[in-house]
This record gives C-alpha cells, sequence and structure tokens, in this order.
C-alpha cells in the first residue's frame, strides 16, 4: 500500500483572519489602556471634585450664610439646571428618538443618575458628597452657570465622511473601516469605542448593532432585517453589551440587500447625538 | 528557496524588519505570504484541517503580539518560513494537547466556518488519510519526525530546518537520512523523498 501525503490546500478566509488578529490585538490593548486611563482620570477627577468641595465649604463658613437652606428665589433655578440637564442627557435619549424604542445606545447608570441628582439638589446633606458639592444652590448662584451643561456633555454630531474615516461623536469614537460583499449579503467592518460617560454615569455605555444602518438604492436596511442567506464572517460586531471608557465593539456587521442594489452610505445614529455616515464609494 | 521574495514585492526580512516596530501592512503580507504554507505544515502535524486553522491563527496572532509588544527577534535567514514554522510547531502540539478536551468546540467551529462549498467528503478523506500517515510516522523518534515534517513535507532546506530547529544542518541530515533508513520498506518511503 503506498501512502500519499493530502493535496495542500490554501488556508481559508485568510484575509479575514489576518484583520480578525489584528483587530483582536488592537481591542485588546485598546481594553488595556483604556482601563487605565479610565483608572487614572477617576482619580483625577476625585482629587479635583474633593478640593471644590473643601474651598467651598471653606467659604460658606466666614459668610454665615447657609446656602444649603438658600431661598427659594435663588435656588431653584439654579438647581435645577444641572439636574435636569443630567436628565435630560440619561433619560430622554430613550423617549424622544425613534430610535431609542429600540436599544441603540443608552447609559445603563441613566435612572440612578437622574434620581441621585435630583435628590441632591432637593435637600443637600450637611457633609455634601464630592459630586453634590458641584451642583449646590450655593455654587451656582456665585458662578451664575446653573444651566450650562456639565462638562463632560457634548455636542451632537452629524458628518458625512470617506469609508475608513474614524469620527469623534459625542462619548464614542466611530469607524467603518472596510466592506466586503457576498451575494445578498453586504458586510461592514465597524468599531465603536467608547471614549467617555454619559455626566455622573459609572456604568458605562450600551452599544448595540442595530445603531448602524445601510442606506441603498431600495432604500434603508437595517442590521436587524433577517438574512436569508448567511455568511461566514471571522469576527462579528456584537449584537449589544456594555461598555466602559477605552473599550470598543469592532467586528463585521451583515446586511441583507439585494444582489443588484447599491449601497450609498453606511450610517450611525444614536439617541446621544451622533449621525455619521461614511460613503463606502470613496 | 524563493519563499524570501515571493510576491515579487518586499523581501522578508524587509517586511520582517517592519513587523518588529509592529507595522501592520508588513503583518499582512507576511501572512498572506506564509499563511497557507503554515496551515499545511500543521494539518499534517494535527490530521485536522480545524485544528490547523486554528493553530496557524494562534501562531500568527502569537507572532502579532509579540510585534506589538517589540519582542520580535531580528531574522536571521532570508526566509520568514522557518522561524514561523517553528512557532507553527509549538502551536499545533498545544492543540493537539486540547483538541480532545475541545473537541466540541471544535467540531461546532469546523461546522461554521467550513465554506458552504466545499467538498466535505474530501476534507474527511484527507484527514483520515493523514491520521494513518501519522500513525506510521509515529514509529521515528519525535526528532527525527520534525525533519522530516519540514524537510520532505515543507520544502524547507536543510540549513532553513536547522534554523527552525535550532540545530546542526549535520544534525538535520544525520536525522533525515536515519528517518528515511527507517522507513524505507514502509508505505511512507515515498512520502519521505519526495521535495514538498
Amino acid at each position: 500500500m503506498k501512502l500519499e501525503l493530502p493535496p495542500e490546500r490554501a488556508l481559508p478566509r485568510a484575509e479575514w483572519m489576518a484583520e480578525r488578529i489584528l483587530a483582536e490585538t488592537s481591542s485588546a490593548s485598546s481594553r488595556k489602556s483604556g482601563a487605565t486611563i479610565y483608572w487614572i482620570g477617576g482619580l483625577v477627577a476625585a482629587a479635583v471634585t474633593i478640593t471644590v468641595a473643601v474651598i467651598g465649604w471653606a467659604v460658606l463658613i466666614p459668610t454665615g450664610q447657609s446656602q444649603v437652606g438658600a431661598p427659594p428665589a435663588t435656588s431653584v433655578e439654579p438647581s435645577g439646571g444641572p439636574a435636569s440637564t443630567v436628565a435630560s442627557h440619561t433619560a430622554s435619549p430613550l423617549k424622544s428618538t425613534p430610535a431609542a424604542a429600540s436599544p441603540t445606545i443608552r447609559s445603563s447608570g441613566g435612572p440612578k443618575t437622574a434620581s441621585r441628582t435630583a435628590s441632591a439638589t432637593a435637600a443637600p446633606p450637611r457633609t455634601p458628597t464630592p459630586t453634590q458639592s458641584i451642583r449646590t444652590p450655593n455654587e451656582t448662584t456665585k458662578t451664575g452657570k446653573a444651566s450650562t451643561p456639565p462638562a463632560s456633555s457634548e455636542r451632537p454630531v452629524t458628518t458625512t465622511v470617506p469609508i475608513g474615516v474614524r469620527v469623534k461623536a459625542p462619548y464614542l469614537d466611530l469607524t467603518a473601516s472596510g466592506t466586503m460583499r457576498q451575494g445578498d449579503v453586504y458586510a461592514v467592518l465597524v468599531e465603536t469605542c467608547v471614549r467617555s460617560l454619559l455626566p455622573g454615569s459609572s456604568e458605562g455605555l450600551v452599544l448595540s448593532r442595530s445603531s448602524w444602518t445601510l442606506s441603498t438604492s431600495k432604500g434603508t436596511v437595517s442590521a436587524e432585517a433577517p438574512i436569508t442567506d448567511p455568511i461566514s464572517l471571522p469576527t462579528a460586531y456584537p449584537e449589544e453589551g456594555i461598555y466602559l471608557v477605552g473599550e470598543c465593539a469592532r467586528g463585521w456587521i451583515p446586511f441583507s440587500v439585494g444582489a443588484d442594489t447599491s449601497v450609498t452610505a453606511i450610517t450611525y445614529r444614536d439617541s446621544l447625538g451622533a449621525d455619521v455616515t461614511w460613503n463606502p464609494n470613496t | 528557496m524563493s519563499v524570501g521574495t515571493a510576491g515579487g514585492g518586499e523581501s522578508d526580512a524587509e517586511l520582517w524588519h517592519r513587523l518588529r516596530s509592529a507595522d501592520e501592512d508588513a503583518f499582512r503580507e507576511l501572512f498572506m505570504r506564509h499563511s497557507t504554507p503554515v496551515y499545511n505544515f500543521c494539518f499534517r502535524r494535527t490530521a485536522s484541517w480545524s485544528v490547523a486553522e486554528d493553530a496557524t491563527q494562534a501562531t500568527f496572532t502569537t507572532l502579532w503580539r509579540r510585534a506589538v509588544r517589540g519582542e520580535v527577534e531580528a531574522l536571521k535567514l532570508d526566509s520568514a518560513r522557518p522561524a514561523l514554522l517553528r512557532m507553527a510547531r509549538n502551536e499545533c502540539s498545544n492543540a493537539n494537547r486540547s483538541r480532545d478536551r475541545h473537541l466540541t468546540l471544535v467540531d461546532r467551529v469546523r461546522t461554521e466556518q467550513r465554506p458552504p462549498a466545499d467538498n466535505t467528503a474530501s476534507w474527511v478523506e484527507a484527514e483520515s488519510t493523514m491520521a494513518v500517515i501519522r500513525q506510521a510516522l509515529a514509529a521515528l523518534p519525535a526528532n527525527q519526525r520534525d525533519v522530516v515534517e519540514l524537510v520532505a513535507w515543507s520544502g524547507l532546506s536543510l540549513a532553513d530546518a536547522a534554523a527552525a530547529l535550532k540545530i546542526s544542518v549535520g544534525t538535520v541530515k544525520s536525522r533525515l537520512s536515519r528517518a528515511r533508513a527507517r522507513l524505507a520498506r514502509t508505505e511512507l518511503a515515498a512520502l519521505l523523498e519526495e521535495s514538498r
């Protein structure tokens, strides 16, 4: 009996595997550095907040003013300012946008943040916590910036860019870096990285695949549309998950499009102000 | 061997040099150039396409992680293949050890990743044949098997195989000679003579 070595085969989907290795490794290092930044940032923020609290408390004592029990005329508007601002950043996106009906993006700590801020304004304790000290009526009255949004709130971003461009959106860095077509399926390689959290939140952001859509010659296609002829993807973008600062969701999202349908845009849209479109034909 | 400059682009040495600075393009090019030989080398060591695919990915993942950490050693030869096959050898051994424990997972991955149009029967037949060859090859000591796999089956030169195994060329030559002598009257004899 004479044996023969089986014929050699080409490695299946070699390009995908290479991209997968690069993606997973960069994601891991991003998580690591992100975690470091998160902790350092947290320590710095805590130090600054404590300093502000101590200074604010020291100012109160010599003047003899009890800003905790300040007159309603001066305390209502300022105290309502920050509280409503925070609440609008956490709760309203879920209510005000159509996309929010499906789990697009939200603060997992949203309701807690809103209630925490409201109770602090209504009845500030004698020994303010660092967060509460920033939001006391005393300070807002002094600065006159009661309605100023918290420093970490971000402006909405609406833009159109070529494929491959990284976009800084509110709280997130977004990239659509590649496309692939196989039969009726059009897949997009995307990355969503959490750059910061909603004010007062510490529990991360929920990132969802449903924030991504395609514009085609036959209309808009959702990532949630069923795919009749599935294809293998090396790294699928997660359906949904909670991500902290520095963490990224990355991978391919398959869309069901007709074979004769042209794709004109890849869009990320969430309820926190991101409306970003990549042109896949540039 | 001409793998050092396969594709007509940069040489392996140039790409490897860039890889040491974590250059993604260099990694991609090296991957496209050598992943299939690594894959087939792993298949011949494991007799499983899916385990070979996992081991190939593990090999290049290890390489890229080292590159990111700045831990890739300088290339001493013109070709990167000996260094990659040496890494693959370790990954294949790991994959073989864990294969039984992860059999269920491997089967699932294989089912998911196999291209739908592929001929499943030929995959299974190749694995069966390779398993028989592995069984026959088990008559050799491990160090002689290594030489057979690198020189006779993967086409490395004696010098490249020596570099991959970190032994002298003379040792490679003597091990290959002993392996051939030992298997001369078996069904594997032809497989040791061919240059692949």
